[in-house]
């Protein structure tokens, strides 16, 4: 069965560039533009193997979002990689601190993003 | 996942995925087969296992422990090939082949 | 996968550009919430959002340019959400000008083209002040592109030692050591020893804790930083990871260990002892690199509450459905001649064809329907621009922002609106001294408004300004040739005055209203999207543009009237009555010509075959049927036609794009049977029937003259 990632961005770009490329390599894609959609995504999903998030989004931000799903004892080791910017040292830590299984630095190269995602997916 | 008596035997069945809730569940299930007052052996089936969490490994290594502290048998039944990769890349090959 | 070089990034482009638009009108009504002093804690996040996502989309394109900018504004905002620099009026106006040179970065990698250098400089070291409270300091520093990734190095073979101690925390974080012990085992050839020592018994066990430590030896090419990298996200505060090169021992990452907040386990109790020494290296640890996931597609289908779909595409559905409807008609005119009893099937089936047609053409106008929100957001920063500028106090109100109308209509009302905005607060809104004077409150009002009404749009620009002033608008009709001097008009009538074409009230062409555009341009503009503009006035107390506009421009209600062998659709909304008109109602009066004279009133007669020149139509007008219809600016007039052959709703071709304007036509539409028929224009009917009449009276005239 191939492997199921949930995207989550509220900028359409960067969930085109996710998705195309997860797309391209074999992946299931589902999007959701924002922390709440995202775990309504979560809830009516099969399965989801990996969690891609953006950080500064309205309605939920990328961190409430992570609290959120290790909330949820059925993603309790899910992986959930956050987007984020270099200069963003802190975002990195305070999504670790959340539960954050690590982050991809934007901009992202196709490669960069499908290392990563191999990386952390089971 | 449920402990199942059979054969004179407890039984359980894994699923193909054992990630990380799986691993808090079989880990009550085993304290639960422990705590029974039998002397039947617990037998984890294991073939159509494809995926192996670490946390799962810990916790099978922990009720071996266990379960040989109380003088049972507790046996590893047709370890899957993941099961198998998944114990030698961890550096447990050995422990692997104690239970089965 | 692709590699970089053949990573088509321009597919992207046109999301990113249309996300760059939503994102800046976005921020922009924001900002004026905010320069309205009305700054709440979630607008300055909102405005941080979308700079941020311009940045980011902008980075992954490489618009250094644009980058670099918004990346001071980003920065800047960041300060004022977190409270670390403060929201003035003047900061409120330096982000408004952010937001707009940001737009022209925007606009400038949309067209690829190339701004000067130091364009924004001002505004960018504007922004970068607001960090120091004012003072102004030289921009951050930009935001510098991803480092290239360091290359291994290619020092040859070594041997390295690894040791992984996870804290308890870190399976919780969704790592697994598994998947780091196969991404090293991929680097070369590894020996793994496991340390099973802090692994309690299973009763004490929390079985998503992380108990295992592992030592590894391995022997790769590959440099520290790829060993690094393999722990990249667990290193520090997730575990203790040692890397030691043989015979050059070196801590590579040395965080803060787990120990520090993590107790140990509590050791095992008597009962059990699970303590499994396993410190001896196991053989035959060398697993296959880790696999690429993926391969076939499954998991569940989820679905967004929206998706973006190319206008285009809407456009071909609108007009697949037009054809639709056209057949549907058309059928159903084949079929007329069957009864229910004869045909029960046939007759049921095309009923309810009808239907469900009828519907899927309703829904497929409601995709192109949005709310005029995106329209009004321009106002509140246009009348606080120009009110400064004109030395005028003017507050807008807005209200129906939430009612939807055709996408298009939208866009072609954008001007429009703008110059009835700027009509309202050039002539209409006084001087704070003027309307105290007049015992009107110093700062005046402007009310903008949309609302639904009878399956149109109604949009209302109105001021409690000094309304129009009838007097100058007369005289300079009469001055202009507009008028005749001497002519009977009503108050309305002169209102109305202000759209005629050259019209012009600004006794000074200003620097507001100015720019050689009138009313009349206005009224051309709203009139191409099928829409009508009048204005109501109250000479001391306003006054009260009302824009009527249809839902959808795609199809329209229409009444088939036949012209000798030609078929015209009128649209419906500009009739008000047909009649057969007597011998006494149907008359020619000297020097005017064709009237119709209904219930006291006379009402111009138009006769469309000798307009259009069409033979064997009914030339007797007592004899043909006269449609009275209304014109936007609440004229009526008569037109003389054969017969009306029924309403029908119709599908608008548009005859500019299909061939070319004509005068008195609007556009044309396909009937059941095929034929062309021509929708008819009323207003440009009048000027049309008007002209034709005053040619006929001159040649009357100088025919009488000449005998």
């Amino acid at each position: 069965m191939g492997k199921c990632v949930l995207a989550v961005d509220d900028s359409k770009t960067m969930r085109d560039m996710v998705s195309f490329t997860l797309r391209g390599a074999g992946y299931t894609v589902v999007e959701a533009d924002n922390g709440v959609t995202a775990l309504k995504a979560l809830q009516a999903a099969a399965k989801v193997d990996v969690i891609i998030t953006d950080v500064n989004m309205p309605e939920m931000d990328g961190i409430t979002l992570v609290r959120k799903i290790r909330a949820q004892p059925q993603h309790a080791g899910t992986p959930v990689l956050i987007l984020t910017t270099e200069s963003d040292q802190s975002k990195k830590d305070e999504g670790r601190s959340a539960g954050a299984t690590g982050w991809i630095v934007k901009p992202f190269s196709p490669d960069k993003l499908l290392q990563i995602v191999a990386k952390v997916c089971p | 996942m449920e402990l199942k008596e059979g054969n004179g035997r407890l039984e359980i069945e894994l699923p193909t995925v054992v990630d990380l809730p799986v691993a808090a569940e079989l880990r009550d299930i085993l304290l639960d087969a422990l705590a029974r007052d039998s002397a039947a052996d617990v037998v984890l089936k294991a073939a159509s296992v494809e995926r192996l969490s670490t946390a799962a490994v810990q916790v099978v290594l922990s009720a071996s422990g266990g379960f040989k502290g109380a003088a049972r048998r507790f046996e590893v039944e047709t370890p899957s090939a993941a099961v198998t990769e998944t114990f030698t890349q961890l550096g447990l090959a050995s422990d692997l082949q104690k239970l089965v | 996968m692709a590699d970089d070089q053949s990573y088509d990034l321009t597919r992207f482009k046109a999301t990113y550009f249309e996300e760059c638009a939503e994102l800046l009108a976005a921020a922009e009504e924001t900002l004026t919430r905010l320069q309205e002093g009305g700054a709440s804690a979630d607008d300055l996040n909102a405005v941080f959002r979308c700079v941020h996502s311009i940045k980011g989309g902008g980075g992954a394109f490489a618009f250094e340019d644009l980058v670099h900018f918004a990346h001071v504004f980003e920065t800047s905002m960041d300060a004022l959400r977190s409270g670390r620099a403060e929201l003035t009026p003047h900061v409120a106006d330096i982000l408004v000008r952010g937001n707009d040179v940001l737009g022209d970065f925007v606009r400038a990698a949309q067209e690829e083209t190339a701004l000067p250098a130091d364009h924004g400089a001002d505004v960018k070291a504007q922004l970068a002040s607001i960090l120091t409270g004012g003072t102004p300091a030289p921009a951050p520093k930009p935001a510098a592109a991803a480092p290239p990734a360091p290359a291994p190095a290619k020092t040859g073979f070594a041997t390295w030692t690894i040791r992984l101690t996870p804290a308890p925390g870190l399976l919780k974080t969704g790592n697994d050591p598994l998947l780091m012990v196969r991404e090293l085992a991929g680097l070369g050839d590894m020996d793994v020893a496991v340390d099973a020592s802090r692994l309690p018994a299973l009763a004490e066990m929390d079985a998503l804790a992380a108990y295992l430590a592992w030592t590894f030896t391995l022997v790769t090419d590959k440099g520290r930083a790829a060993i690094e990298e393999v722990f990249e996200f667990v290193a520090g505060d997730s575990a203790d990871v040692v890397i030691e090169q043989l015979g050059d021992a070196v801590l590579a990452e040395e965080g803060d260990g787990w120990g520090l907040f993590a107790p140990m386990p509590p050791a095992a109790d008597a009962v059990a002892a699970p303590v499994q020494a396993a410190a001896a290296p196991t053989a035959g640890a060398h697993p296959p690199g880790a696999k690429p996931a993926g391969g076939e597609a499954g998991a569940g289908g989820i679905h967004t509450s929206s998706i973006r779909v190319d206008l285009d595409r809407v456009d071909r559905l609108v007009n697949m459905v037009g054809e639709l409807v056209i057949t549907q008609a058309m059928l159903g005119q084949q079929a007329s001649g069957f009864s229910i009893e004869s045909h029960p099937e046939l007759v049921q089936g095309l009923q309810e064809l009808s239907h469900h047609t009828r519907e899927l053409q309703e829904s497929v106008m409601a995709i192109r329907a949005q709310p005029v929100k995106a329209l009004f957001s321009r106002a509140p920063r246009l009348v606080r621009d120009l009110s400064t500028k004109l030395g005028k106090q003017a507050r807008l109100v807005m209200s129906g922002e939430g009612t939807e109308v055709d996408k298009t209509v939208i866009e072609q009302l954008s001007d429009p609106l703008t110059h009835l905005i700027r009509n309202s607060l050039d002539h209409g809104i006084e001087s704070p001294e003027e309307r105290m004077a007049n015992g009107k409150p110093a700062e005046g009002t402007i009310h903008l408004g949309a609302e639904h009404r009878s399956g149109r749009v109604i949009i209302q620009v109105s001021d409690d300004g000094k309304g129009i002033d009838r007097k100058r608008v007369l005289e300079k009709a009469i001055e202009k040739g507009l008028v005749d001097r001497g002519a009977q008009m009503t108050d309305e009538q002169i209102d109305q005055m202000i759209f005629a074409p050259g019209f012009s009230t600004a006794a000074q062409v200003s620097d507001v209203s100015g720019r050689g555009v009138g009313m009349d341009v206005v009224r051309r503009n709203i009139q191409d999207v099928g829409g009508r503009v009048v204005v109501q006035s109250t000479p001391g107390q306003g006054s009260r543009f009302i824009l009527s506009l249809p839902l959808t421009l795609a199809v329209m209600d229409g009444m088939l009237v036949a012209v000798g062998n030609e078929r015209y659709v009128l649209p419906l909304t500009n009739i008000v009555e047909s009649l057969r008109p007597t011998a006494q109602q149907a008359r020619t009066l000297v020097n005017v010509g064709d009237v119709l004279t209904l219930r006291g009133d006379y009402i111009r007669l138009i006769r469309l075959y000798d307009l259009f020149g069409i033979k064997n139509a009914i030339t007797d007008s007592t004899r043909g049927l006269v449609v009275v219809v209304e014109t936007e600016g609440g004229d009526r007039i008569g037109l003389l036609v054969d017969e009306l052959l029924g309403q029908q709703q119709v599908v608008i071709k548009s005859l500019d794009s299909n061939y070319r304007p004509v005068e008195g036509i609007s556009a044309a539409t396909i009937l059941g049977d095929g034929r062309v028929a021509l929708i008819l224009d009323v207003g440009a009917l009048r000027i049309m029937g008007e002209r034709l009449n005053r040619a006929q009276v001159e040649a009357a005239a100088a025919a009488q003259a000449a005998e």
